[in-house]
């Protein structure tokens, strides 16, 4: 890891002296254990802020559409997808963008760490090659990594980015047995009322602070449906049809353009189950249209085009 | 208003027809006086490719029973593509709908050209049908229509 | 001054003795995550938690309230309110940085010219239980915003986990009415004396200091136009979770929502952090970018309401802290603007 960080550094340093980009996003540590926060570097000497472990967990892709600047970005697997999906989309110039891309073994998911010391407050985590160290005011315990892994780096395939300009250490083995869909499979064989028991209930826990949203480096809509008073497609309360409704069209929205970063998830603070609905609509973009987002610079996205082969089954 | 017996219930579908083939085909089963029920509101859009997956929810939101759209055969667009993209689109929708227990038969598809008057008799006819059997919408309704 | 006794393993029956003529809400655990909801029995109480992920601000402020509904009825508009809530409310187990947060809001939603009605109707008609912190996260600083662990302020009563009973301090006559009649023993000197040593204890847990009064004291025409601010709101998401989840942040909405042949005026909570909140019907935008509105929440705490209210609106419970996607810790961003940074 600290190769991974040197090598950083090195590189921002290069292009912040060389005037190649005028702005570096990467991570720096955070103000909790287990915790990085994303970070703008703008002067070489500011560079020793940036780091890299498995608490870097943030989509930074999120941080450029609309962006004047020339920017370098550290981009983990999941990061590079959503850059090729916003490259697709026209949101920045790929001139104007240094991507450092960085082979990556997962990220932890704190709620999950969490759950695990029963709510205990951690005050001190070490993170070792595949175990985490955890110390709280009464406890310390060694956790396996593997454990702790967000639900998307679990099944990630694609954890080495798929472009870049360097690349930082090692690229690592991809997963080649992991079934992504396993998870929507096993929930697509339930019954249409456990299904809906299971959805009203998660999406239920929704207080539409809208953190989900603002932290999808696709949700870059300069007004969001929800926002629209002219109709009002939704109502803004925590009415249940509207809040469904609300994550539904956002789901919809996100249709073979989501790569499962999990930043939604992990940023929402009531728990809902988000991803049950966005991988839902990335398998059948896979399955319906051979589609996988953010892996193509060249092609086009799914619902900008159509074969005349398309599946028409459920259409009298 | 007193009324001795309670009026059986009929739903409300709405049905959005793209002008150039299903609008006609229903303008001509009209003029052939074939027989539908009379169920259906119809919303006339210049294509199938207009509609947007949220008219369809809204249209579920503000109390629809069914929401039918109906559209040109692929490769008669009126606007060449238009069904293509919707395609794809009500693809979605309709798998996602299913997924969160929505169903089917409350959002259906259709493809009615200008010619098939009695095909869209018979689909309309279908499609009531097929949403009389599953009894009012319960499940994305916000509001009800101004009379119930 | 009262002080009353009850036993842990009693404390389960003592709220489902409360629960016959009161709705009970308490912290309880809703799929891993502690909210405050109402009780069905009293053994769901969760007593030891580090901090709810609500506040339970949504007790007196909801998160949508129908003010009124709109019907036309033979021709004519008719208002109706909603009915008020039938029974009176006991909220249980509260920590003191929210019992402190309540009358931050007093002074927002009574304490003006204009009283709203129905937050205090709700205020008037709840009995605060608030029960003190024993162990404060490391997130916690209520100690450098006028609170403690064991505050009293905004509680009716006040109870100490002293081990194996909780000694409850009795704070005002609400307090006294509750628990009149009620069989519960006086607290001996004993156990006063481990509820004292059990709040020098969560005192001394607290030793980051957060310079929030520092920040009133700063000149706002210098700190309003630093640079500090360009740097500072880079990273925020401006998802709004800091102001969700805050126990003092009150800004609302107001929208109409159609229902058949009339319509609801729902009052809704919004936030500064949203571009939407501040635009105008001319389309311009006061605060334009994430980087005035970061401004505004800080300054909104630290600044305006002490020099508005006479006190800082940030009571220190650390939950935009936690629960921040990007880690943007209002504590660091206090402490560098009083350094001089800003």
């Amino acid at each position: 890891m600290n190769d991974v960080i040197a090598a950083i550094r090195q590189t921002a340093r290069k292009l912040l002296e060389e005037n190649q980009v005028d702005l570096i996003i990467g991570f720096e540590d955070g103000t909790l254990p287990l915790c990085s926060s994303p970070c703008f570097i703008r002067n070489p000497d500011d560079v020793e802020r940036l780091t890299w472990d498995s608490s870097c967990e943030n989509n930074l892709a999120r941080f450029l559409p609309d962006r004047k600047e020339r920017v370098g970005i550290i981009a983990k697997g999941c990061d590079s997808r959503a850059i090729v999906g916003l490259l697709q989309e026209n949101q920045m110039e790929r001139d104007k963008l240094v991507i450092l891309g960085v082979p990556c073994r997962g990220m932890i998911d704190r709620k999950k760490l969490e759950s695990a010391l029963e709510g205990k407050e951690v005050l001190e985590a070490e993170e070792r090659d595949d175990t985490i160290l955890v110390k709280g005011s009464d406890f310390e315990k060694v956790l396996p990594r593997a454990d702790l892994l967000h639900q998307s780096c679990r099944v990630c395939r694609h954890r080495n980015p798929v472009i870049y300009d360097h690349l930082i250490g090692e690229k690592v083995p991809e997963s080649e047995e992991v079934d992504e869909y396993e998870d929507i499979k096993e929930f697509e064989a339930k019954s249409a009322e456990e299904r809906r028991a299971y959805l009203t209930n998660a999406i239920n826990k929704c207080i539409r602070c809208y953190a989900c949203r603002n932290a999808c480096p696709f949700c870059y809509c300069r007004e969001c449906f929800v926002d629209n008073s002219e109709p009002q497609w939704v109502g803004k309360t925590i009415d249940p049809v509207d809040t469904e409704l609300f994550h539904l069209v956002r789901a919809l929205h996100l249709a073979g353009r989501c790569v499962d970063c999990g930043a939604c998830e992990r940023a929402c603070p009531m728990g809902v189950d988000l991803r049950k609905l966005n991988k839902k609509l990335e398998k059948d973009v896979e399955e319906r249209f051979g589609y996988k987002a953010g892996l193509d610079l060249e092609e086009l996205p799914p619902l900008a085009t159509y074969r005349p082969e398309d599946d028409q089954e459920f259409i009298r | 208003m007193d009324k001795e017996e309670k009026k059986e219930w009929e739903p409300r579908i709405v049905a959005f027809l793209c002008n150039w083939c299903s609008y006609a085909g229903a303008d001509l089963a009209g003029v052939s006086r074939l027989q539908y029920p009379p169920n259906i509101r119809v919303i006339r859009v210049p294509c199938s490719g207009r509609v947007n997956p949220l008219f369809i929810l809204r249209a579920l939101r503000q109390g629809a029973d069914g929401v039918l759209v109906s559209g040109c055969h692929p490769g008669d667009c009126h606007y060449l593509s238009g069904n293509y993209y919707a395609r794809r689109k009500f693809a979605l929708l309709k798998s996602l709908l299913e997924y969160v227990g929505i169903e089917p038969d409350r959002v259906q598809f259709s493809w009615v050209s200008a010619s098939e008057g009695s095909k869209f008799s018979e689909v309309v006819t279908e499609v009531t049908e097929g949403i009389k059997a599953l009894g009012p919408s319960t499940k994305l309704v916000k509001t009800k229509p101004k009379d119930e | 001054m009262k002080y009353l006794k009850i036993d842990k393993d009693k404390l389960a029956g003592f709220l489902d003795e409360l629960r016959k003529e009161f709705r009970v809400v308490a912290p309880v655990d809703d799929d891993g995550i502690v909210l405050f909801r109402e009780i069905g029995s009293g053994a769901e109480a969760q007593l030891d938690y580090g901090n709810s992920r609500q506040s339970p601000k949504e007790l007196f402020f909801p998160q949508a309230e129908v003010l009124f509904s709109y019907q036309l009825v033979n021709g004519e508009w008719v208002l109706q309110e909603p009915p008020p809530d039938p029974k009176k409310t006991v909220l249980f187990g509260v920590h003191p940085c929210d019992a402190k947060a309540f009358l931050l809001l007093d002074k927002i939603f009574i304490e003006g010219e204009y009283k709203d009605s129905n937050y205090l109707r709700r205020r008037e008609n709840t009995t605060i239980l608030a029960m003190a912190c024993k162990h404060p996260r490391n997130t916690c600083f209520c100690t450098s915003v006028g609170g403690s662990p064991f505050s009293k302020e905004g509680a009716d009563a006040l109870f100490v986990d002293i081990g194996e009973a909780y000694v409850i301090e009795i704070l005002t006559q609400k307090g006294e009415e509750l628990f009149k009649d009620r069989t519960l023993v006086e607290a001996d000197e004993k156990s006063l004396k481990l509820a004292e040593e059990a709040k020098e204890q969560a005192e001394a847990r607290i030793t980051l200091e957060v310079k929030g009064k520092d920040v009133a004291e700063l000149e706002l025409s210098k700190m309003f136009d630093s640079d500090f601010w360009d740097r500072v709101h880079e990273t925020c998401l401006g998802c709004g979770i800091c102001t969700f989840l805050c126990p003092t942040c009150s800004c609302f909405d107001v929208v109409d929502e159609k229902t058949g042949s009339g319509g609801e005026r729902i009052r809704i909570w919004d936030t500064c952090q949203f571009p939407l909140y501040t635009k105008e019907a001319s389309g311009f935008n006061p605060r334009p970018t994430g980087k005035e509105r970061t401004r505004q929440r800080i300054l909104h705490k630290f600044k305006y309401s002490p020099e508005t209210y006479g006190e800082s609106s940030c009571v220190g419970c650390g939950r935009c802290i936690v629960n921040c996607p990007v880690n943007l810790d209002i504590r660091k961003i206090v402490n560098s603007l009083v350094g001089g940074e800003g």
